[in-house]
Formats: C-alpha cells, structure tokens, sequence
C-alpha cells in the first residue's frame, strides 16, 4: 500500500463518518479546505444531515444550552458582518435565512452554511409605504403607510422595520431563475412578491381589504396562503412571474380570476374565536400532493401558566372538495414557525421524529422585552398530545427557527 | 475427537440440561449477541481450553486468537462463524487487506476489551489513548481494518481521535498531520479559499 496521500483518498463514506463525530460546524468548513478530493466529496451544505436545524441567534459559549443538548448537537456558526441585534429573521427556507435589518429596513437573504448574502427590495419598497420623512417635530425618522381603504397613519421606522413583515418565504434557492419571493405584509396581512433584481415589492391585490394572510407556501408552481379564517387561496405563479416580466412597471391584473384567489373548499371548520386566545395557520404541501393545514391554537392564559398549546390538523387531498381532520402525521412530521412551513420525513433519523410538529414562535409583535416566556417552541407528539417545550426560560434576542439546508 | 465423545456424553445423558442451556444467551462487550452451544459452554464450564481461530494477514502470517474475543468486536467474524462459512477445524480467515501489524494492533484491542471490560472507565480510557498513539499512517491502516471488519468500538475511539485532530487547527496543519502532500486545488481556488476564510489558515 503506498505510504503517501493515503488520506487524501478517504472513502466517501468515511469521511462522512468522520463529520458525524464533529462538534463545530466550523470543522466542517475546515474538512473541506484541506484538499480538493475530500471538498468534492463534501457537500458545501451537510446535505447528509436531513436533521432540521434549529437557529438559535445568540452569542456562542451560551451556557443556558449546553446543559440542554448534547454537545454533539450543537454547531456553533459565526457571523462576521451580522449584528444579532439589529436584525430579525422573518423566513428561511433552502438553507437560506431571511432578515430584516432594523435599522434600515434592508431585507437581506443569508446562508448560514456557505455565508454568502444577497439583498431583496427593501421594505421601503413595500407597497403600502407612501413615503419616509424626517422633521423636527419627531423624534428621528417615521414612515407615512397607507391601508388599504385609503386611510393614511404615521408610526416611527424602526417599529415599522420591526412589524411591518409577518413572513417571507421563499420559492427556491436563489440561484434558480424562475426565483420568487413572497412576503405576508403591511396592517392588512396582504400578499407582496419580488424576482431576484427587482427593485421593489409588487402587490397581489385582494378583494377583500385586511386578508390577514397568516402563512403562504410555494407547491406544485402555485402560490397558496391562508388567512385568518383558514380560508384556503390559490395563485398561479407562472401567471405572477410573467407580470413582474412585464415592462415597465407591472400591474398585477385586478381581477383574481386570473391570479387566483379563494379556493372551492371551504375553510376547514368554523373556528370559535375566544377573546383571549389567537390562533395561527400554517399550510404545508405535502408529498403526495395533498395540503395540511395547521391550526395553533395559543390562550394568553395557557402562555402564562406554560400550558400546552392546542394544536388542529387538517388534510385537503388532491382534487378533494373538502378538508378532512386528521389525527396522525403517520410517517411525516412538520415543522412550522417562521420557516417556510414543511413536511419532512425523517426515517431513521434520531433527532427529528415521525407524527410530530416542530414549532417555533413567529408572533414578534408579541415579544415584550424581559418575558421569555411569551417565546414559545417546542416539539408535539401527535400520538399522546404531549409537547416537549424548548428552553422555554431563555430570551432570545430575535425569535429562533428552523433551518433546513 | 476427544471433544466428540464428551459432546455425546453429555447431550445423551442431560437432555433437559441441554435444553435449558439453548436458551442461554450471552451478551458480551461488544455489542455482538452471541448463541453459544451448549456443549460448548459445559466445556467452558469445566475449563477446557477456549476456541481459538485463526485469522491470516496479507502477508500470510496467521494470528491466533480466541474466538469469543474476536466474535464480541467484529460484527463480520461473527457473521461468518454463525453462518457456518467458517470451518473450525482446518480454515482461517483470509485478511487480504489487513497487513500483519494492524492485525496483531486490532487483536489486541478487542483482546484487552473483553478481558477487561469490568475495568473502570479512566483505565480503559488510558489504555485506548495509549493504544492510538500511532502516526497518521499507523491510525489509517487501524481504521481501515476496524472499517472491514465492522469493529463498532474501535471505529468509535478511531473517528474521535481525528475529530481531536481536526478540531481547531489551522488548514496547513492539518495537511501536516494527515499527511497530504498535494492539496489538489488550483491557485486560484487556494487563493479563494483563503480569502474567504483566512480564520482558518
């Protein structure tokens, strides 16, 4: 056997074994430098790892953590040019991240893996921005933002960067071309799109004034969202896509007949509002073509007390006219938060299990400084209906969620 | 042939022994559930010698060596001895792939390990650290016998080791310690990389 570059020939297999066994990410990066064999053989994203991640924005070394995961389970990744402080993630998908830069309000996309960026319109862009302004009269800069029936207010920039998003989500990497990027926005919870180098945000107009879309997903080259009332709608993105092409600047079609709109099924169940709970949608496509809808249901009360969170789940199956409640996820699990909801099949994997939803908070506008309680994730087995809360005593600067390359 | 007639003896004269013994199962340090016979285990009872057999190297050396150590570690000897592809009485297990020196090394290993399995953990894990001080050579050589035979523990203890060697050196280094003479990338692409992440050089 020759004596010399022996390692350099590392078996594949091998050397995936090897990343198995490493604690830091970094170490990961480090593999790959080494030689170009084994940086051909490694994935730039641990592909390998059909774990999910979950992004905990923090400084490292963060002791809360340690005690809780095992130290097997934790990269730690740093971020030169990111303030943890200035930003707050409002999507990731891909492997890629979504901030909000708060004191501009730059909308940056951001891969923790690879570490490149790239920068979407930014939400000075957003159609219901009528203008920024400054004057002496108040105290730095504030943004005059339309609603939808015309009516005009006033809030400062930095509270406007901060809940002027719900989410963004987005259809693909960004290096693919037919690349879109669709963010639930504004007072209303209306619907905004971009192509990678547009320079701002476009519209899809509603009939209805305030939608109050609460999740959207990218499935099959359609668009569907859901609203407060779990309504199901539908777009065509081909027909989106090819309106931003237009020159010069698009207007969306009025009429939604074109676009899409509100889908034949009607919403899952007449949901009881309680003056004291809120509820979140998420929609997920699935494998098989069908659609989930998932319903948390959080009680401000039930927040206080650490009370469990009451989870609804229902299926719509290709070409179906009606949802149906299910009780089982069978071989899938979920995850929902701010990440582009999805369905995941986890096999044999250790850390991510079949029937269970793997939830994250994605309610900022109800964080309040000082109360990490308010911050709420965690796991629910769907078979016993008992839920595993994560670090529920740590604060967290911005909401963590899921990542998954 | 003397084992022969014992194995008679005792399989004519205690059947209800014998049946009480098959369901006997021993589950040893490695992980490997094993069925002993159970004549064999009488055997093992009245201090008979244990079974040896005989694993041969590449340079068609022949190691003895005690076939419950070696069935405990190696998920691939003991696949072949239950499926009876191994002939105790006049074959040997053909290592092509291992040379003489790793197999006496992987030998030691799973030899220490079961007979020493009650020891406490500090002492096993001195001996394991003592028993990797090899060059990096020495440590491919070991991890590719542990990888042919599935030796679960030992690639363990190995993948750790170059975890440790990884771990928060500077690239160059660890070109140095694994011995890669060549990098293989372009200029251009080392330039790259440096500039992307000159932390780690």
């Amino acid at each position: 056997m020759a004596e010399i570059d022996r390692w350099w020939n590392l078996h594949p297999d091998l050397l995936y074994q090897i990343t198995e066994h490493l604690y830091f990410y970094d170490d990961y990066i480090r593999l790959r430098l080494v030689c170009k064999e084994w940086n051909s053989k490694l994935s730039s994203i641990p592909h390998h790892k059909r774990n999910p991640w979950l992004l905990l924005p923090g400084t490292t070394h963060d002791s809360s953590l340690n005690h809780i995961l095992d130290k097997e389970q934790i990269y730690h990744v740093m971020f030169p040019d990111f303030d943890i402080n200035d930003n707050l993630i409002y999507g990731s998908g891909y492997g890629w991240l979504i901030t909000v830069v708060i004191s501009n309000g730059a909308i940056r996309m951001l891969n923790p893996f690879t570490k490149s960026h790239l920068d979407l319109p930014p939400i000075s862009t957003f159609p219901d921005v009528v203008r920024y302004h400054r004057d002496w009269w108040h105290v730095g800069e504030y943004v005059l933002v339309e609603l939808s029936d015309g009516s005009i207010y006033t809030i400062d920039a930095i509270s406007f960067h901060k809940y002027e998003i719900w989410k963004i989500v987005i259809s693909s990497p960004p290096d693919n071309e037919d690349f879109m990027a669709v963010a639930i926005y504004g007072e209303c919870g209306n619907l905004a799109v971009c192509k990678l180098n547009d320079k701002r945000w476009t519209d899809i107009p509603m009939e209805e004034i305030s939608p109050l879309f609460q999740d959207v997903i990218f499935f099959q080259d359609k668009i569907y969202a859901v609203d407060f009332d779990t309504n199901l709608y539908e777009f065509d993105k081909k027909v989106i896509m090819d309106e931003l092409g237009k020159k010069p600047r698009p207007q969306l079609v009025p009429l939604l007949t074109s676009i899409g709109g509100i889908c034949e099924p009607p919403p899952p169940a007449k949901l009881a509002t309680h003056y004291n709970c809120s509820m979140n949608k998420y929609v997920i496509g699935c494998v098989d073509g069908s659609l989930l809808m998932i319903v948390k249901h959080d009680d401000w009360a039930m927040k206080m007390l650490h009370i469990c969170n009451k989870f609804d789940v229902f299926k719509l199956t290709k070409n179906s006219k009606e949802w149906s409640r299910i009780h089982s996820l069978e071989d899938y699990a979920v995850m929902i938060g701010y990440n582009s909801s999805v369905q995941m099949f986890p096999g044999k994997s250790p850390y991510c299990k079949a029937n269970h939803i793997y939830y994250t908070d994605n309610q900022v506008v109800l964080h309040t400084p000082g109360e990490p309680s308010l911050q709420d994730m965690g796991i629910l087995n769907l078979e016993d209906t008992k839920t595993n809360k994560i670090l529920p005593n740590v604060e967290w600067v911005c909401p963590p969620t899921w990542l998954l390359p | 042939m003397e084992l022969l007639c014992i194995r008679q003896w005792i399989s004519g004269l205690l059947p209800t022994v014998k049946k009480w013994l098959s369901a006997w199962c021993i589950k040893p340090v490695g992980g490997a559930l094993v069925r002993q016979e159970p004549e064999y285990i009488l055997l093992a009872l009245m201090g008979s010698p244990l079974k040896k057999i005989m694993l041969c190297s590449s340079e068609k050396e022949i190691f003895s060596v005690e076939e419950q150590v070696m069935v405990q570690h190696s998920v691939i000897i003991n696949n072949m001895i239950e499926d009876g592809s191994y002939n105790h009485e006049e074959s040997k297990i053909p290592l092509d792939c291992v040379d003489s020196k790793t197999l006496k090394k992987v030998i030691d290993y799973c030899t220490h390990h079961t007979h020493h399995h009650n020891d406490n953990q500090e002492d096993l894990e001195a001996w394991d650290a003592q028993f990797l001080n090899v060059d990096s050579n020495g440590l491919y050589d070991l991890l590719m016998a542990a990888n042919y035979l599935e030796i679960r523990n030992l690639l363990d203890l190995i993948y750790g080791t170059i975890k440790n060697m990884i771990k928060g050196k500077k690239i160059d280094e660890i070109r140095r310690i694994f011995n890669i003479k060549d990098h293989g990338f372009t200029p251009e692409e080392e330039e790259q990389n440096r500039k992307e992440y000159p932390h780690f050089y």
